[in-house]
């Protein structure tokens, strides 16, 4: 693991979590039972500014879209039952059509994708594919109709939700041995992909080489089965950096923030090196988020990355600030009725809300107080 | 033909045998087989007399009764002789379509050499004798004449040749430029050359005295002799290292072998005529042939020619060529002697060239391939004797090439006798009795049980599968390519089944012969039955069985079933085959059966069948009862059609319609089917398409993994890189995957590539290093010429 021969001057910077001086208060606005099952998932749309304050939510055979309304107010707009009771959603994610128009992704435990068109509210297509349930489920920011899912299965896939083929399928000689759990596109190089799983490892696999076919699929007319679908069968970087369960991943520009189950997330930076895959690690930062030690625990950001809130199994919020250095804890958020784990937080587009979906299938929304002092998001 | 002995012929002390021509009429002149050349030899062959001596003596007790009761008994070869002559003009009449390759038959092809040892015996000139060979006449000839003098030793180059006719001319003669032999007249008073110094005599390995007389009245070979002007000498050194060497104003003769061979043959007939004890053990004539010889050397003028493909040389006679002065004459001596095939090629093997030793005939070793024959008579009290050479034949004159292959003949194409096959010490011998067992009809023709012969036997002729394969490639398409894409392999029958039109029996025989004729009226009721049960699926093999015995009599169907239990061998889908079988058209009736042995062959297939249909009903576990029916239905229909239509054979061409087809196809598609590499539901069209779509061959994945490991490599260049990714694609794309390929593929990846190889220097160096691994330099470099028209630079 790393750590053990950590140059000196190497060591990663830890956060305390103890809110310091620079902090950001919340309060808690609202708390509506999105349902009697869990929610897994919660996700604000980060596609278009048009719907920057719609969320939507999974748990359960229920898919639900919702608005944050000024003052503190949730609306429901739409939800959407799955006819099989059974079926668990454990993801959920944004996506668009060409034409803009937004969609809904989400998969669970029967690992069929459902494409739903929020705009007609109409169920499009539901992708079969995967041979077991999907963990989750991200939407491809600069090409929002390409989605990449990771399943059970061990293998992800990355499809077009458009023309409804499956484009790619990350797995394989060197693709992951256990379940994925998570998996996120690089938000600036679109052929960048890192995923985390049951086997401990965080992999990043480039599609440079197979994005002709990628591009195909933009275009695609036949038949979906007929689509000639290819397997990436070795990632770029295998990155052991946690001794367990790695459930959540994001890109932090060409850096990764990482969650396993010990307690917290760690940001490092992958070393790739000119030749192999299995990388080195420089492991920059360390999140302490105190009672977070079961798996399947999300963490979520802001837009700009500014703004970092994850829950734990105590019902309580964690809001890092990511980009400072030390690591400083913008707020800690706990509320009385708030005691179930949390297993999904998002946050809004500025980081000012904070909505947190629960184990009890409570939503939570935390309004910042006052104005939202973002430099980063200033700046852009 | 050789025939057998008269009685008459035998006398003295001798038992003489006269070979006679046309078996035992004597007919010894109209014989169609004689043949004037190999018969030479073979005339009069005295055999010696301890081998005849016990039939003598029993022969002289005999009185004149038993006698004539002899002579009828002997007359019991009259018959098997006269089959094997009739057998024989047949055969030159009517070649033999296949060509046995037995191996005696090749090895008495191979021919037999013969060494000729050339002594120079004298030497003379217009004046007279100024050199003999024999020691009185040595110091004379050495002092006095003035061609070879003192301790001048004179060398003539020998060879032996072929004329060049093309560049023949008058006053001009040209001969191929051969391995040339060095002989020395005199004294070899320095011998410096150590490796193989010139001889007193110098021998060749020609061909059999036979073969080599037909060379020579063609003028094929010529014994060419050539010496130095006179007065001018070619230097010991220089006249050994070659022929070639020297040019200029010279002595020649030649001598041919034609009157050489005939005085040969000559005696050696005469020789085998003498009776055995006129022989004289000392005498050469057993085993060699002797002659003497004079040359005539003339003076000419020798030059050399390249321009043929073999190097030659030309000589132009000298204008004043009836100089007497410059005339010589040099007598020669010819000792021709069988060189033993083995002993020729143990020597070649040895040291590439032949053994100078002469070759080790003993004088008791008997000629090759002497083969005393006798012929047992009078309940085997009595013989006749004969005996052939080159362990011939008698019946047939057929060479066996060795006393193994003489026995093998004998008893493959003679067996209307019985053989015993004897070797005391040198001689090999024969003992020839008639075959009681074996009752010969009035006309010389075999009568009896077995009439027919091999007629009567079965004859499997299996062709390689890829003609199969190839002829029912067109047809066979779309059915392969439905099987390939599911677990539907049975339905392949079924995709040509779109017109539900379902005919029955009255509408065949309204229009048997128009190009759509339903075939399944019987199959139907099969199917129907068939589709029942499990058991019912066995008994549609062994009803077929039974329909092939109730119309036993056609050997058509018996192909025809034949071809159609083949298909379904092959490919499970038995349906357009076995149109193409049940037209009659198809020539694939590779059995040959009778009648008698047919019951047997269809309780063969049946077993067969049962087997086919076990895999079957197997398979079929896998799919729903409905579908195991249409398989049934497949499979065994067809089968039946054959058994019962086959005596109205009509022309089929169109599909079949069968109602359980479209059942089973309807629940296919009911069925939805996942594509087994991503998971993808397969659509109808999919399913039926006729691309394999599960290929796990991917070629552009491939390239790219290819260049990913490659990219791994860190002491490699990013050319030499690009040239292997080039290549592993190529063998890939191509499927290179033997040796003897790599030549062809050197020179199409090349071709391929030119363009790319032509604009980069640095990638055309690693080509060459490539193609240099792959073929020899000199290869690469025609390859490198071919395509590119330049010299290529080879770093």
């Amino acid at each position: 693991m790393a750590g053990k021969s950590i140059p000196f001057g190497n060591e990663p910077l830890e956060g305390i979590p103890v809110v310091g001086k620079k902090k950001r208060d919340y309060k808690v606005c609202n708390r509506m039972a999105g349902g009697k099952r869990p929610l897994y998932a919660i996700t604000f749309n980060f596609l278009d500014s048009r719907f920057f304050n719609f969320f939507a939510t999974a748990g359960g055979n229920r898919i639900t879209v919702y608005e944050c309304l000024p003052g503190g107010a949730v609306g429901v707009l739409q939800a959407y039952v799955d006819e099989d009771k059974d079926e668990s959603f454990y993801t959920v994610s944004w996506a668009s059509d060409n034409a803009g128009s937004p969609l809904l992704v989400a998969s669970g435990s029967n690992g069929v994708i459902r494409i739903i068109d929020c705009s007609t509210e109409a169920l499009l297509k539901s992708l079969v594919g995967h041979g077991d349930s999907v963990n989750e489920l991200r939407t491809q920011a600069m090409k929002p109709c390409l989605v990449v899912s990771a399943s059970k299965d061990e293998s992800l896939r990355i499809w077009n939700v458009v023309t409804n083929v499956c484009v790619l399928i990350l797995a394989g000689a060197g693709g992951h041995r256990n379940e994925v759990l998570s998996v996120d596109f690089h938000p600036s190089d679109q052929y960048q992909i890192a995923s985390c799983g049951m086997d401990n490892t965080i992999k990043i696999w480039n599609i440079k080489d197979f994005w002709v076919y990628v591009e195909k699929s933009f275009t695609w007319t036949g038949s979906t089965s007929t689509f000639p679908t290819k397997y990436v069968q070795f990632p770029v970087f295998n990155a052991s950096v946690h001794s367990n369960y790695v459930d959540c991943t994001r890109w932090l520009g060409d850096l990764i923030l990482s969650k396993s189950v010990d307690n917290e997330i760690v940001l490092w930076e992958p070393m790739f090196k000119e030749h192999g895959t299995e990388g080195v690690v420089d492991i920059l930062q360390k999140y302490p988020v105190p009672e977070c030690d079961i798996w399947f625990i999300k963490f979520s950001c802001d837009f700009a990355f500014s703004t970092l809130a994850v829950g734990n199994r105590e019902g309580k919020i964690y809001v890092w600030e990511p980009q400072s250095s030390p690591p400083n804890l913008l707020a800690k958020l706990c509320a009385s009725g708030c005691k179930s784990p949390i297993r999904q937080t998002a946050t809004s587009y500025d980081g000012s809300i904070i909505l947190c979906c629960c184990e009890d299938g409570m939503i939570w929304r935390w309004d910042a107080v006052g104005p939202v002092s973002n430099t980063s998001l200033l700046n852009h | 033909m050789p025939g057998l002995a008269s009685v008459g012929s035998y006398s003295g002390g001798n038992l003489r045998v006269a070979l006679m021509n046309g078996g035992l009429q004597g007919n010894r002149t109209n014989s169609p087989l004689r043949n004037g050349d190999s018969m030479d030899l073979r005339e009069d062959i005295v055999i010696p007399r301890d081998l005849s001596n016990c039939s003598k003596d029993h022969f002289s007790t005999f009185d004149d009764e038993e006698n004539i009761a002899a002579e009828e008994s002997l007359s019991d070869y009259c018959k098997p002789v006269e089959l094997y002559n009739i057998i024989q003009k047949r055969l030159t009449r009517q070649p033999l379509f296949l060509q046995r390759c037995l191996s005696y038959k090749i090895s008495a092809t191979r021919q037999r050499s013969m060494r000729m040892t050339l002594t120079a015996t004298g030497f003379s000139n217009s004046r007279g004798l100024i050199w003999n060979a024999s020691p009185k006449a040595t110091g004379k000839g050495l002092s006095s004449g003035n061609f070879v003098t003192g301790q001048q030793t004179c060398y003539l180059l020998v060879m032996v040749t072929s004329p060049v006719k093309a560049l023949t001319k008058e006053g001009q003669f040209a001969y191929r430029l051969r391995k040339q032999k060095t002989l020395v007249l005199g004294q070899c008073a320095n011998s410096e050359v150590e490796s193989a110094p010139p001889q007193s005599s110098v021998s060749f390995i020609l061909p059999e005295t036979r073969k080599l007389l037909l060379n020579a009245k063609q003028g094929d070979i010529v014994l060419f002799i050539v010496t130095a002007q006179d007065g001018r000498h070619i230097e010991a050194r220089e006249a050994y290292l070659s022929l070639a060497n020297c040019s200029g104003r010279i002595t020649w003769g030649k001598v041919s072998f034609t009157s050489i061979c005939q005085m040969w043959l000559k005696s050696t007939r005469e020789y085998s005529r003498m009776s055995i004890e006129a022989r004289d053990p000392s005498d050469p004539r057993e085993y060699s042939h002797v002659t003497t010889t004079n040359v005539d050397m003339k003076p000419g003028k020798l030059l050399h020619d390249n321009s043929d493909i073999e190097p030659s040389i030309l000589l132009i006679s000298a204008t004043k060529s009836a100089n007497d002065r410059s005339l010589v004459r040099l007598q020669i001596r010819l000792v021709g002697e069988e060189a033993e095939h083995s002993n020729l090629v143990s020597s070649r093997s040895m040291n590439g060239t032949l053994s100078r030793v002469p070759l080790p005939y003993s004088r008791s070793k008997m000629r090759v391939g002497r083969i005393v024959f006798h012929y047992l008579y009078a309940n085997g009290t009595r013989r006749k004797t004969e005996v052939t050479e080159e362990f011939s034949c008698p019946f047939c004159l057929s060479r066996c090439a060795s006393f193994k292959g003489l026995e093998f003949h004998l008893n493959a194409t003679h067996d209307l006798f019985s053989f015993e096959y004897l070797l005391s010490g040198d001689l090999q011998i024969v003992v020839v009795s008639i075959r009681s067992d074996v009752p010969l009809g009035p006309s010389g023709i075999l009568a009896g049980t077995d009439v027919d012969g091999p007629r009567s036997k079965e004859f499997m002729h299996w062709l390689p599968r890829s003609r199969l394969r190839k002829r029912k490639a067109p047809i066979k398409a779309k059915p392969k390519s439905v099987e390939k894409v599911g677990r539907t392999a049975k339905l392949g029958v079924e995709k040509f089944i779109e017109a539900p039109s379902l005919k029955n029996k009255e509408n065949l025989e309204e229009k048997p012969s128009d190009e759509v004729v339903p075939m399944v009226e019987h199959g139907d009721e099969s199917i129907t039955k068939v589709s029942e049960s499990d058991e019912n699926l066995f008994q549609v093999g062994v009803n077929l069985g039974v329909g092939m015995d109730v119309n036993s009599s056609s050997t058509g169907l018996v192909a025809t079933v034949r071809d159609v239990h083949r298909h379904s061998e092959i490919a499970s889908k038995v349906s357009i085959p076995h149109h193409e079988a049940k037209t009659g058209k198809s020539p694939r009736c590779e059995i040959v059966v009778n009648p008698p042995k047919q019951r047997s062959i269809s309780s063969q297939k049946r077993q067969r069948m049962k087997g086919v249909m076990g895999e079957r009903a197997q398979g079929r576990s896998r799919l729903s009862a409905a579908q195991s029916g249409a398989c049934a239905a497949a499979a065994g229909a067809p089968m039946e059609d054959c058994a019962l239509q086959s005596n109205t054979l009509v022309p089929y061409k169109a599909a079949v319609d069968r109602p359980d087809v479209s059942k089973s196809q309807a629940l296919l598609l009911k069925r939805q089917y996942f594509h087994s590499h991503t998971a993808q539901p397969m659509e109808h069209e999919q399913l039926f398409a006729d691309r394999d779509s599960e290929d796990e061959i991917d070629a552009a994945i491939a390239d790219l993994e290819d260049r990913r490991m490659l990219d791994d490599f860190v002491d490699v260049t990013s050319e030499e890189k690009e040239v292997m990714h080039l290549w592993n694609s190529f063998v890939r794309r191509s499927r290179v995957i033997a040796d003897v390929h790599c030549l062809w593929a050197c020179k199409e990846f090349t071709k391929e590539n030119a363009q790319r190889f032509g604009s980069c220097p640095a990638l055309r160096r690693c080509l060459m290093l490539l193609l240099s691994k792959h073929r020899s330099n000199k290869e690469v470099v025609h390859t490198w010429q071919d395509l590119t028209g330049s010299k290529p630079v080879i770093p």
